[in-house]
């Protein structure tokens, strides 16, 4: 049985915010303001970038960051992420992508819900919540997405390439990503199931920009996950 | 006779190599040493090859040769793969040690 942990304070001193950033100089900042004004722990992975990210990370304040010497991919990011918060002693676990898809006050509702529901994972869902500006080539990329994750784990799920999620320390604790890139999503939603862990969904708003469009996953790019995932498979 | 000389002296070129790096890449090692041995024993008795790729329904020697490369070549192109899977692993470790040893706070 999972112990429930209550969010103690309205600055949330033991909930950690990660955000994995590749390449977001021009948006970091922004992003960053907007979590600050409802988070208080933040930790931006700097996954090898290239452009000036980790010269704007440094001048900006109130922030930790964790930055690889290469390029790995979102999802090792995500578990360098989880790492740090944990040794922060993170009770909760935010995560979030940095080219601003995401509103912090989402994340807070689906703390209140993991909180007070038990949650060990609660995963926020467009689908359940709302778009704004989603392409439609996006959408049926999505949804095929999501029929492969259901054919191969068994978990339905609307939502399942969503980087807004709320874990519970217990959970971050036995989860381990060995995807580093975008397969990591899948990874995830079939940890929960091979560690028995207790999630749910959230609606959430997500809002595409010109700037996260151009950054978001590529038709090729699905065929990639899947191939990542066939040969995780093989390995097991 | 004179391609026989050249075959076998490639192959037992690939034969040292192979047995050289062994401890390195043991799958490799054992594919190419076997393919190297069993290549300079089918260059001086091509018949036997034909005798056995007719025991086991194929034509011909050579076309027999050419599955079997094949096959092999696609198996051990699979070990290297996830070989390169692991390496790729152990690299992500490395690089989030060497990230969490220098974390920058501000």
């Amino acid at each position: 049985m999972t112990q429930q942990h209550h969010i103690s304070s309205p600055y949330f001193e033991d909930v950690w915010v990660i955000v994995p950033a590749y390449n977001e100089g021009s948006k970091i900042t922004e992003v960053l303001e907007c979590i600050l004004e409802c988070f208080k722990n933040v930790v931006v992975v700097n996954d090898g970038s290239t452009d000036d990210t980790q010269a704007v990370l440094s001048q900006h304040g109130g922030i930790a960051v964790v930055s690889h010497p290469i390029n790995l991919g979102q999802g090792a990011a995500l578990q360098t992420g989880i790492s740090y918060a944990l040794r922060q002693r993170a009770k909760w676990i935010v995560t979030m992508d940095a080219d601003g898809q995401h509103d912090p006050y989402d994340a807070l509702a689906m703390l209140n819900r993991a909180s007070h529901t038990n949650l060990d994972i609660c995963f926020g869902s467009r689908f359940l919540g709302t778009t704004i500006g989603m392409p439609f080539s996006r959408k049926i990329l999505l949804r095929a997405a999501l029929v492969f994750q259901t054919l191969t784990t068994g978990v339905k799920m609307t939502d399942v390439h969503n980087g807004l999620r709320v874990i519970s320390n217990e959970a971050a604790s036995k989860i381990r990503i060995r995807q580093n890139r975008m397969a990591h999503a899948s990874e995830f939603v079939s940890l929960c199931k091979s560690l028995n862990l207790r999630f749910d969904e959230f609606p959430v708003t997500i809002r595409y920009s010109d700037y996260s469009r151009a950054k978001g996953q590529s038709s090729f790019g699905a065929l990639t996950i899947i191939a990542d995932l066939f040969i995780a498979k093989l390995r097991k | 006779m004179t391609f026989s000389f050249i075959a076998t002296a490639v192959l037992l070129f690939f034969l040292v190599v192979a047995l050289i790096t062994r401890n390195e890449f043991r799958a490799v090692s054992v594919f190419i040493s076997a393919f190297s041995i069993a290549g300079i024993y089918f260059v001086w008795h091509a018949e036997a090859l034909n005798k056995i790729s007719q025991f086991v329904g194929i034509g011909r020697g050579a076309d027999l040769l050419l599955y079997m490369w094949v096959l092999s070549t696609m198996g051990v192109i699979l070990v290297l793969f996830l070989k390169l899977r692991l390496l790729n692993e152990n690299l992500t470790k490395l690089a989030r040690h060497i990230a969490l040893q220098e974390v920058q706070k501000s």
